[in-house]
């Protein structure tokens, strides 16, 4: 999106079509569930829609990531409240159907366990690193913190990762 | 973006269909207001038709009603209180005045 362009619809859709996936990864490891990621994802462009005549084409990018990972961490929240007072039964995992490639080596489980154990902090640095086309500057903005501490953020959570499935690489 | 590490956390595809489920939310929307509008609108109406509209009284059923309704507490002797005005039958309008330190109290037509 260059900077003189107005953000209309075909603007809104265009950032859509190029944010869906990465957008969707994020914030599916918060949620776990593909539809809710999904809908967290559309929810956050319907917001941004709303709030058209305020964006900036030059953080349009990271404003809608922190609009997605607000949503994604209150739903996060809902879900424990739910699954606390018992309305909420987590028995099923769903989170397991999407990666079919993981279930076949049957470490889905213990990967997601491995990412639900790490800090917000750590986590949500190393998918923003992961996925998302933002420099570690943006990300920094975005997550409040400084520059340098991104990268030792991704460096430590990957490690943690690592140390707990056994993974290799990256 | 940094060195993406698939076994740790591969790129998912996300559910199909999310850009024309997007396009319908958004449509969907611009057409909510106008109709939330309609409904507030109908609701208010409905309100205002159903409301029962304060019936005159006659007086001499007036009278007792207000005097049993209108009690003073002892703090506030000496002061004079009166009662919410009551349109009668014949048009006028009653408010009992009572002042207690006088002895009494009276009803008031104006």
């Amino acid at each position: 999106m260059s900077a003189d362009a107005p953000f209309d619809r075909a603007a809104l859709e265009a950032l859509y079509v190029r944010l869906e996936r990465p957008l969707y990864n994020v914030v599916y490891r918060w949620t776990w569930e593909p539809q809710v990621a999904q809908e967290i994802v559309q929810d956050a462009f319907v917001r941004l829609w709303r709030m058209r005549d305020r964006v900036r084409p030059d953080t349009v990018e990271a404003l809608v990531y922190r609009i997605a990972l607000n949503r994604a961490r209150n739903h996060r929240r809902w879900r424990r409240l739910r699954t606390f007072f018992g309305l909420r039964d987590d028995a099923v995992d769903p989170a397991l159907a999407p990666d079919t490639a993981l279930a076949a080596h049957g470490d889905a489980r213990r990967l997601r366990a491995a990412i639900e154990a790490l800090p917000d902090d750590l986590r949500e640095v190393m998918v923003l690193t992961t996925f998302s086309e933002l420099t570690y500057g943006e990300i920094a903005q975005l997550t409040g913190v400084r520059e340098g501490t991104v990268g030792s953020r991704r460096n430590r959570a990957l490690a943690e990762l690592r140390r707990t499935v056994g993974g290799t690489g990256g | 973006m940094a060195e993406p590490v698939p076994e740790l956390l591969p790129d998912l595809r996300p559910p199909p269909g999310g850009l024309v489920a997007l396009r319908s939310r958004l449509d969907r929307r611009r057409a909510w207001p106008p109709l939330v509008v309609a409904a507030a609108l109908a609701v208010a109406l409905l309100l205002a038709v159903r409301r029962p509209a304060a019936a005159p009284i006659a007086a001499d059923a007036a009278f007792p009603t207000l005097a049993a309704r209108i009690a003073v507490p002892e703090a506030e002797r000496g002061r004079i209180a009166a009662s919410a005005p009551v349109r009668l039958t014949d048009g006028s309008v009653l408010v009992r005045v009572v002042t207690l330190e006088a002895g009494g109290g009276g009803d008031e037509p104006r």
